[in-house]
């Protein structure tokens, strides 16, 4: 469902799925510089808009899942 | 016995544990350094990578404890040999696997049950310990088998000055009388430890004959599994004879013990899991990469130039929305596809948990260096979804300069995501709830044995261990004569 159709209450959720970064991402490698990336802006599909900026968020969320395992397993001693 | 070896320090421990005169708890962190330092645990259920050769697990295990041997390659492998020599591993099975089963089901045939024991031996000794305990080192095995393995770890005990302690549930008499000393428990409780020979004074103590030797074993098992505590009085004694047998080694070692670098830590850990997950699995990778390729041929198929243009200069209204659907596939799939690597999480769990606990490389290691082992399928992967799928569906941006620059521009996208896809499955797997996560969003519900495992394990964490105390067994220890 594009986002500006969707419940206010619900549509925080957007921000916290990587999902979003990588559509997002995707449509800009395919439409930025083009007159049809008005359609972007209209679906609410434009922050951030750029692709740079989109890949920068994934990979803050890489990092910061990476370092999440990385330590709730140093954090796991039970052995049995 | 996981308490004394140092692979326990969570949950209710009460109590102090003295080493050499100096009492110390066991949830310490001086306590968990001094005992991995020195202490060598041999699990019940030995694990290796079944792609590993015997040669390479023992490196692997002195590489980790002790570092690189300083006086070169030849030395080293030269102790190897040596190691591999004394626990009995044929030369010509040195450098073929170990054997057993892949994670996704694959059968590697290698070494037998009594072999594997005794390259689980060859492994602690290798660490150069002070002290060896072994959980069931005998189970699983023939009586011949059983009899050789005691028969080596006594023989390795005396020339090595080291002590053992063995726990054995129903020693046949053959493995019995290779023991020096006898720990007896019952229902947590110490009944009887003193030397073997002096077994008479504790048939004496509860009023009964000694059987022949034969039913020795079984009878002493049979002692301890009635045995009433208001009906006896506490017998146990408390001797130091282990600290007399290995007391100044222990001191040596624990002064003298240099740890290995954690960049040579790192470096062997991320060797090990290249090896033997990727290089020697390539059947797990390539079916990793074909699964991606598939996929994007689908794609590339349903989708089939929809996002093609005539004019240079800008897809149309009608052809970005259909672009739009394909998008949402294809990210999709680098978000949903690395949950299919779960098998080889699980797989790696017991493997990590076994080794880990006996302190040979930090958990942070383990977690760095599958993460960038994975990160490297991924890149590999998303090459073939791009490669595939940007043709097929016509993804080029119209305004970019040249095709190279928007196949560049979709595969770091594509990349990326696989990346992030792949962290958020590593977030769940440690959480142990991805195999709930993947039964569901997978559809596969038929695998009900992963469903049921990961739940268990769920609450193996929450409920008490309390079920684990209370066995009736027998601890010998057989120091170094």
């Amino acid at each position: 469902m594009p986002y500006p159709f969707m419940e206010d209450w619900i549509s925080w959720l957007q921000w916290i799925s990587p999902i979003k970064y990588s559509f997002q991402g995707f449509n800009w490698a395919l439409l930025r510089g083009t007159y049809t990336a008005a359609l972007l802006e209209q679906l609410e599909l434009d922050s951030p808009a750029s692709v740079t900026s989109n890949l920068c968020i994934l990979i803050g969320v890489f990092v910061l899942c990476a370092s999440a395992s990385v330590i709730a397993l140093s954090k796991q001693k039970e052995v049995r | 016995m996981d308490i004394l070896s140092g692979r326990k320090s969570l949950g209710n421990l009460t109590g102090e544990m003295s080493l050499l005169g100096e009492t110390m708890s066991p949830k310490s962190n001086s306590c968990q350094d001094i005992l991995r330092n020195v202490v060598a645990y041999v699990p019940q259920n030995e694990q290796f990578f079944p792609n590993q050769t015997p040669e390479e697990a023992v490196a692997f295990a002195a590489n980790l404890k002790l570092g690189r041997d300083e006086r070169g390659d030849k030395m080293r492998k030269k102790r190897i040999d040596q190691t591999l020599d004394l626990v009995g591993i044929p030369y010509e099975a040195r450098k073929r696997p170990i054997g057993g089963v892949l994670a996704g089901g694959m059968i590697i045939r290698g070494l037998s049950g009594g072999e594997r024991k005794r390259l689980a031996l060859a492994c602690a000794v290798a660490m150069r310990p002070s002290l060896l305990f072994f959980d069931e080192i005998t189970s699983g095995l023939d009586s011949e088998n059983a009899v050789l393995v005691i028969d080596l770890i006594k023989k390795m005990c005396q020339n090595m000055n080291v002590a053992a302690v063995v726990v054995i549930h129903q020693p046949s008499y053959e493995v019995f009388s290779h023991f020096d000393r006898l720990i007896l428990l019952s229902k947590g409780k110490c009944v009887y430890s003193d030397k073997l020979d002096s077994i008479q004074s504790f048939y004496n103590r509860v009023g009964r004959s000694m059987p022949e030797k034969y039913l020795l074993p079984n009878d002493i098992l049979n002692i301890a599994s009635n045995w009433d505590k208001h009906k006896h009085e506490d017998t146990s004694t408390h001797t130091n004879e282990l600290a007399k047998t290995c007391g100044v080694k222990l001191l040596q070692d624990i002064k003298s013990r240099k740890k290995p670098s954690t960049w040579l830590q790192f470096k062997t850990v991320l060797n090990r899991q290249l090896i033997n997950h990727y290089v020697r699995n390539l059947t797990n990778l390539f079916a990793r990469v074909l699964i991606f390729g598939l996929t994007a041929l689908l794609l590339g198929a349903v989708f089939w130039k929809i996002a093609e243009t005539e004019n240079d200069e800008s897809l149309s209204f009608e052809q970005a929305k259909a672009s739009f659907g394909a998008g949402i596939f294809i990210t999709q799939v680098f978000y949903l596809l690395p949950f299919a690597q779960i098998s080889t999480f699980f797989f790696d769990k017991n493997l990590f948990a076994t080794e880990s606990s006996i302190g040979l490389y930090p958990a942070w290691i383990y977690s760095l260096s599958q993460i960038l082992l994975e990160l490297w399928v991924m890149v590999l992967c998303a090459l073939v979804e791009t490669s595939i799928a940007v043709p097929m569906i016509g993804l080029w941006n119209p305004s970019s300069s040249s095709k190279v620059v928007s196949f560049v521009t979709m595969f770091s996208v594509f990349c990326v995501s696989g990346a992030c896809g792949n962290a958020i499955t590593m977030v769940c797997r440690v959480y142990t709830l991805s195999s709930v996560f993947c039964c569901l969003i997978m559809n596969k519900l038929t695998s009900y044995d992963l469903l049921i495992n990961s739940i268990v394990d769920i609450y193996s964490h929450v409920l008490p261990r309390s079920h684990l105390l209370g066995r009736s067994c027998m601890h010998s220890c057989v120091p170094c004569s």
